[in-house]
């Protein structure tokens, strides 16, 4: 099935929504389901070997990071009866429940981005926003960001490749590679955020801004426009339900 | 065909707590033809790009200007506020910056110049192949421009703004990744391309002003210590051996300026050019 | 001091081109050797498979009698460093004085005060101690991650294009630097500045042809013009000129 990209947009955008307003447990089955979406669709497959690699290594962390999250809540959250103990301290119920819906609910937000800016390409982000009345200035700036956060890793290796060829041992073991980073973090900022402006610049020096569109889409379909509406519309029912709650309760 | 730049009395600084960065400098360059900006490091040199560009006044706001910039017939007072291209084409001194990342091949970011011109997709081609010839870049044509080397990617940088064929191209230190292959082609393609095109270059290496400038300005601290044609420059180049990396030069300078073998005569032929 | 190159191939996937075929060479003792070739003919990958970020597909290379294939980069540092060409991805410490320090606290150096004095009277950054490594001038930052691999105390060291975008200043402290470290340990320098580094070679070595084309001293080395021709080598044009005019070209 092929779905062009303002479809698959405004799904991730209904995703994202529906993770924080609809019971966590429709967010558990959706999330499941977002893992489904690459085998039904060639659109959601990442578009690379470096998107396949990003993908594994984000789902790992992020299911450690799901599970210290959980844990925590169920050590610190004192709710509900004690389940078990851990290492002799004890894991409470309604922590743990609490820890379960939070980290569903992030998880589905992060994996839907993820699948989104792992199946497209920048350049097709760029030209879909430029149809829209967005100020260039505004497109460019989103572009640069995600070109920062797309150059993030190979910079991130580079700079530790330059430390360990200082001695560092970065590569002895995990903690020392976590230490390490925040050693960089300072200048990795500093000169990616001076180098995403001068490559604003550049981009601007060669016409940017003149409107042009950065390739030529193929015209949307009538199903397509169909559906990205309707996922559009269910995205704001369901913050407009959420607030009518929220204000009722 | 180029044209003109005229600067008047420039001073810039580019914020209330720091010195000038530009002291009131003034000097022309006439069309069709190519003009070298040399200086050591925070001269200055950049920043009159920048000023020329329109760069530095939409970049820098809390920048204060003085002074006139004439490009062709339209006086910028102080400096133009918004990007000059295509009239202007400025090619930064950090080359992968030119390198966007929206494109697959290199052949597509070049092309993307043309289309923000609004060239016709018919000359597209031809235009792509014309430059990249000249640079040496036809093998690369279907490599991903993100992972090239740094020689590779300047001249790809360049290439990006010279395929507008702009009347007036600046240049910030075009040569610093170029190995000498990459340093004689771009001579030759800037020696064609100054019969119809202005051409002003800021560098260190001497070499490039030597055999592409017909006229030199050397800055220091934001002030201009030189300003004359190439032969001028010769006949004084020791005078500026402190703050110019040219000291292989003087030899051979000395050697041609009263010429009296073939070889010298030849040689002070070509620097003549 | 000892770098033994034997018979390595490299490239980047199975299936990119060959970077290296069969390449062999070795390199002893104090001295400056300096490392030429095109864009692209492995200048850089070379000194990445010397310090073990890469590893080659074929052949082996030993450092301080160290395979690189099973010893790790920070353990090669201790006998060789290299720097690379972007000093942005190579300076993080917050003062130029911790960025001098950190490769001999790595190291576990015993005399580091004396390395960081000593280094940064070398390079003229002894009045920049305090700053921060970004306040100062582009040059000047380069010279700093030139001067962090010196102040490492490694005995041997490579650099990537050292003198790229400095100006005279910045050449001169820097030739100055090199002509004092040749006598006291192994340096390497992949440059296309011939002028700056030339006259102080000891040795020199052009890549081409996936292979060495060339390995002799700087005086065979301008001699040999249509072997550097046939691998796409020029001299510049100031060499060029002075051997027109019958001028001592080193």
């Amino acid at each position: 099935m092929t779905i062009d990209t303002r479809t698959k947009g405004t799904l991730t955008l209904l995703l994202c929504v529906s993770a924080f307003t609809l019971p966590w447990t429709v967010g558990a089955l959706l999330l499941l389901s977002t893992f489904l979406l690459p085998l039904l669709s060639s659109a959601f497959r990442p578009i690379s070997d470096r998107s396949r690699r990003a993908f594994r290594r984000f789902s790992l962390y992020a299911a450690v990071l799901a599970g210290v999250l959980i844990l925590l809540n169920s050590i610190l959250l004192r709710e509900g009866t004690a389940l078990f103990t851990f290492l002799g301290i004890p894991l409470f119920d309604g922590g743990f429940l609490f820890g379960v819906k939070t980290a569903t609910r992030l998880l589905l937000l992060s994996f839907s981005l993820l699948h989104f800016f792992l199946s497209t390409p920048i350049r097709i982000i760029a030209s879909e926003l430029q149809q829209t009345r967005i100020p260039p200035q505004i497109i460019l700036s989103l572009l640069l960001a995600l070109h920062f956060i797309d150059r993030l890793p190979a910079r991130i290796e580079r700079i530790f490749a330059a430390q360990e060829a200082r001695g560092a041992p970065i590569r002895s073991s995990f903690f020392r590679r976590v230490k390490s980073f925040f050693t960089i973090l300072t200048p990795l900022i500093l000169t990616s955020i001076s180098e995403s402006i001068d490559r604003g610049i550049a981009l601007e020096l060669r016409g940017f801004h003149s409107g042009v569109r950065l390739l030529d889409a193929p015209p949307s379909t009538r199903s397509s426009v169909i559906l990205s509406r309707a996922f559009l519309t269910l995205s704001l029912l369901l913050i407009l339900w959420r607030i009518i709650r929220w204000v009722l309760l | 065909m180029g044209l003109v730049v005229e600067i008047r009395n420039l001073v810039y600084q580019y914020s209330p707590h720091l010195p000038n960065a530009l002291g009131g400098i003034s000097f022309n360059v006439l069309p069709n033809t190519c003009c070298a900006i040399l200086g050591p490091t925070g001269a200055g040199k950049s920043t009159i790009l920048q000023a020329i560009s329109g760069i530095l006044r939409s970049h820098h706001r809390q920048g204060k200007a003085e002074g006139v910039i004439r490009i062709g017939d339209v006086i910028h007072q102080p400096i133009p506020d918004k990007s000059q291209f295509p009239n202007v084409g400025y090619v930064l001194q950090e080359p992968e910056v030119h390198i966007s990342g929206l494109f697959e091949t290199v052949a597509e970011e070049i092309t993307f110049t043309l289309r923000t011109l609004d060239v016709p997709p018919t000359l597209h081609a031809d235009r792509v192949r014309r430059i990249t010839d000249a640079l040496g870049l036809g093998h690369l044509l279907h490599r991903n421009p993100t992972h090239l080397s740094g020689g590779e990617t300047q001249r790809v940088a360049l290439a990006t703004i010279l395929v507008a064929e702009p009347p007036i191209l600046l240049l910030d230190e075009p040569t610093t990744s170029l190995d000498i292959h990459g340093q004689m082609r771009l001579y030759e393609y800037l020696r064609k391309i100054k019969q119809t095109t202005t051409l002003l270059i800021a560098e260190t290496n001497i070499d490039l002003a030597l055999f592409v400038a017909d006229y030199l300005v050397v800055l220091e601290g934001g002030q201009i210590v030189f300003n004359g044609t190439k032969a001028e420059f010769i006949q004084r180049i020791a005078d500026f051996s402190s703050i110019l990396a040219a000291t292989e030069w003087h030899d051979i300078l000395k050697s041609i300026a009263n010429p009296r073998t073939r070889a010298e005569k030849r040689l002070a032929s070509v620097l003549a050019k | 001091m000892t770098i033994q190159v034997k018979n390595i191939s490299f490239r980047y996937h199975e299936t990119a081109e060959w970077v290296f075929r069969d390449l062999s060479l070795s390199i002893e003792g104090k001295g400056l050797t300096l490392l030429l070739g095109q864009n692209g003919a492995g200048k850089s990958t070379l000194l990445r498979l010397l310090n073990g970020l890469l590893k080659p597909v074929r052949g082996s290379i030993q450092v301080a009698k160290r395979d690189t294939a099973v010893t790790t980069t920070s353990e090669i540092s201790r006998h060789l460093v290299v720097t690379f060409q972007n000093p942005g991805d190579q300076l993080f410490a917050p003062t130029v004085e911790k960025e001098l320090q950190y490769a001999p606290f790595q190291m576990e150096r015993e005399n580091i005060s004396t390395l960081v004095t000593e280094t940064a009277a070398l390079f003229g950054l002894t009045p920049s101690l305090s700053r921060h490594p970004y306040d100062l001038p582009p040059a000047q930052r380069k010279m700093l991650a030139v001067a962090s691999a010196v102040s490492s105390g490694s005995p041997m060291l490579a650099f990537d294009e050292p003198s790229a975008g400095l100006s005279q200043i910045e050449r001169s402290v820097l030739t100055k630097a090199i002509s004092i470290l040749k006598h006291s340990r192994m340096l390497i320098i992949v440059s296309h500045d011939f002028h700056l580094f030339l006259p102080l070679s000891d040795r020199v070595i052009a890549l081409g042809g996936a292979s060495v084309a060339f390995d002799g001293t700087a005086q065979e080395f301008l001699s040999v013009s249509s072997l550097l021709r046939r691998h796409g080598l020029l001299l510049p044009p100031s060499f060029r000129m002075k051997r027109l005019l019958g001028l001592p070209l080193l």
